[in-house]
């Protein structure tokens, strides 16, 4: 589903990348850990191209990233984005804001778009919200929400990036239990997070980075457990 | 692909207007009617040619040409301008005759050609009554002013002719008009005006008590209708038609009615202060029509304004869009410098400069309406494309992220998530740029239009009252610009409550 080969990202003179590999199944649940200023965000970007890769090999969901005749917005219907601030658009409701891309889009009509968001906004447990607008929501709902809106558009892969640092600690449960759920359906799904309860309850693998490169691609147990390289261990030891 | 599309789309649009403006500049040609005599004059020297109580340009020479035409057979249109830039008018054929108390000299000979005189003035020195002066001679040394361009002018100014006795001590403050002229003696700051013999007349009845004439009876000029150069059809067409209006008695008529008339200053006196002002005031707003003057005044600058603000909304907006791609692409575009050029000239030059231009080279001295409101809206557009980019720049840069992760284009994400956003920044600062606006345009006048500070001008040359008028439309001003100012505020408040909801 997603195939990524020597991936390298610099800005001027900073390589923030420096030969990325991944390679994610579909129905799989990758979440990546790694300190900060490891590349770790960069990465996940330059899969929907959000930041251009400087050089490498990037396919997602079929779609080659690296080759300019792509249609890049085509693509990004079908690789969902949930951010650290949300993005929610605060002149929309919550229902408009779900209904918005695939109205526009032309996927659906308003009707069906709206039915559908109904369902999606009461299964993340925030249907009771969708006539209100995202200032008067608390972060856990916003994120919900914003999970909802990617989803609108029925995504082959989720990207998340850092969904929970922004929220208040006693929020962060709700968001994680919604990602929980998608990954047990069996959605496609890279997770950047420092959550490293969800990384060991969820995830199918954990990509460890720093430096700009993977250093260690494992399954939790392993990477929980008995980790190989000594930056790992360095790493967990500080966060566990 | 789909960036392409939106560049097109801006770079038709901008050719569009392009061609718009070099139609509108180029379609002198084609509106020249053969029935139609274009005819200028500047509406500031009575009785030949003024203003009258209905806002209508009148006098002996409008009248005489209307005769003129009617008798000849042409549809006779009166522009009103400046008098220095009648024959440049005529020049750049933007008329086809010019009527305005205009003396034959060999100077003007030399650029246009005139019909036979019809009438012969002579040049009056005005001096306050108390003044000692009685002849030309006494004004070496002295503070003179007269209308700029006038044989007045040509007279008592040192270098322009050495028959005349005055030198370099003499000062010669010139003025657009020549009420400018009597109210600058009335002021006291000059000793004397010289003037052709009957506007000065005029101005001594109007101001009786106050002021005196001194006839010249050395000059003698003759006035008569310029025509462009080698235009012998309208020349012998004009001459016919005064022939055959002295032959019918029309000519005599006009003289009596305009010249020798006798026509009552509609002004009433007392000797109470506060009557006095009372009866200034109906005199100045009433029964002079001061107050039809203000309204039309009223109409024509709010008319402005705001069609000119749509102007610039349009143009300011495709501007900073132009302006935009620079944030998009990291870098400068040959769209965002085009714009920051156009900013950079607009702001770098002041408006009735842009004004003039428009008016007279792009316009051609027609059409002074579309001229102003493309001027002010071009004007504006540098201003509001700040307004407008500074109010996209606001919004936070993750819902440019958010809408693309949606599959969105750039294109799209402005117009669906960006922009109706960035409108909550833009729409107050609009409204202020209208206010400015408002303000800005007092200087339509110059390309003979008549808005509010133009009416208070025509009062002045009709009633010689300076202080009412002048306060008059600095408190029409003020309260629009207030009235303006305090909506503004109640909209704004709306604006933010809609954000808290």
């Amino acid at each position: 589903m997603i195939f990524v080969k020597d991936l390298h990202k610099t800005y001027g003179k900073l390589e923030v990348l420096k030969g990325v590999n991944a390679h994610i199944k579909k129905g799989e649940c990758v979440v990546v850990i790694g300190p900060s200023g490891s590349g770790k965000s960069t990465f996940l970007r330059c899969l929907n191209k959000l930041e251009e890769a400087t050089k490498g090999e990037i396919v997602v969901d079929g779609f080659d990233i690296m080759d300019s005749k792509t249609d890049i917005n085509r693509m990004r219907r079908d690789v969902g984005m949930v951010f650290q601030q949300f993005n929610l658009f605060p002149h929309l409701t919550i229902l408009e804001n779900v209904t918005l891309a695939p109205i526009k889009h032309k996927l659906m009509t308003k009707e069906e778009a709206e039915k559908k968001a109904m369902e999606l906004l009461q299964r993340v447990g925030v249907g009771d919200k969708a006539n209100s607008y995202p200032s008067q929501l608390s972060g856990g709902q916003k994120q919900r929400v914003a999970i909802a809106r990617s989803l609108a558009l029925s995504p082959n892969v989720l990207l998340f990036d850092e969904p929970t640092s922004a929220l208040d600690p006693e929020m962060v449960g709700e968001v994680l239990e919604v990602m929980k759920q998608l990954a047990e359906e069996g959605m496609t799904m890279v997770v950047v997070t420092h959550e490293m309860g969800f990384a060991r309850e969820v995830a199918h693998r954990v990509l460890f980075m720093d430096g700009g490169v993977v250093v260690e691609d494992e399954t939790p147990e392993n990477i929980f457990t008995n980790p190989k390289h000594e930056r790992t261990k360095a790493f967990l030891s500080k966060v566990l | 692909m789909k960036h392409k599309q939106t560049w097109k789309v801006k770079a038709s649009i901008l050719a569009l207007l392009f061609c718009m403006m070099c139609m509108l500049g180029c379609g002198k040609s084609s509106t020249s009617n053969e029935k139609t005599l274009r005819v200028g004059t500047n509406a500031e020297f009575p009785p030949f040619e003024y203003i009258n109580n209905s806002g209508e340009i009148d006098g002996f020479d409008i009248q005489l040409i209307k005769a003129v035409g009617e008798e000849m057979g042409y549809q006779v249109e009166v522009q009103n301008m400046e008098f220095k830039s009648l024959l440049g008018s005529l020049k750049s054929g933007a008329l086809d005759a010019v009527i305005a108390g205009m003396t034959v000299t060999d100077e003007r000979r030399e650029s246009v050609d005139f019909t036979t005189t019809y009438y012969t003035a002579t040049q009056h020195i005005i001096v306050t009554v108390d003044s000692d002066i009685i002849s030309l001679e006494q004004l070496n040394g002295k503070k003179i002013a007269v209308q700029e361009g006038t044989t007045g002018d040509l007279l008592v100014t040192p270098e322009d002719d050495n028959e005349i006795i005055t030198d370099k001590n003499t000062e010669v403050k010139r003025f657009k008009k020549g009420t400018d002229a009597i109210i600058e003696l009335k002021n006291g700051s000059v000793d004397a005006v010289v003037i052709d013999a009957n506007p000065a007349k005029e101005f001594v009845r109007v101001n009786e008590g106050v002021l005196k004439n001194i006839e010249i009876t050395d000059i003698k000029e003759e006035y008569a209708i310029a025509v462009s150069k080698g235009n012998e059809q309208v020349v012998d067409d004009i001459n016919e038609g005064i022939r055959r209006i002295k032959e019918n008695g029309v000519f005599d008529e006009l003289v009596e009615t305009y010249i020798n008339g006798t026509e009552k200053s509609v002004r009433r006196h007392s000797d109470n202060p506060f009557i006095e002002f009372l009866y200034t005031l109906e005199f100045v707003f009433i029964s002079t029509n001061g107050y039809k003057l203000l309204l039309q005044g009223l109409v024509a600058t709010i008319g402005i304004s705001l069609a000119a603000v749509l102007v610039g909304i349009v143009l300011g907006l495709l501007l900073a869009l132009m302006k935009m791609t620079e944030v998009q692409k990291g870098k400068k575009t040959l769209w965002s410098r085009l714009a920051s050029i156009y900013i950079d000239i607009i702001r770098g030059t002041p408006a009735i400069v842009q004004l003039l231009i428009m008016y007279m080279v792009v316009f051609q001295s027609k059409m002074g309406m579309v001229a102003a409101i493309l001027t002010f809206g071009i004007n504006s557009a540098a201003y509001v494309a700040e307004i407008i980019r500074a109010g996209i720049l606001a919004v936070d840069k993750g819902q440019m992220e958010g809408g693309r992760s949606l599959g969105f284009s750039y294109a799209e994400t402005m117009r669906y998530i960006i922009l109706p956003q960035a409108i909550k920044n833009i729409l107050p600062a609009l409204g202020n740029e209208f206010i400015t606006l408002i303000k800005e345009t007092a200087i339509v006048g110059y390309v003979a239009i008549q808005d509010l500070t133009k009416a208070a001008d025509f009062i002045i040359s009709r009633t010689y009252e300076t202080f009412l008028p002048l306060i008059a439309i600095a408190i029409i001003y003020y309260c629009l610009v207030k009235l303006l100012t305090k909506g503004l505020n109640v909209f704004e408040r709306r604006l933010r409550q809609s954000d808290i909801r």
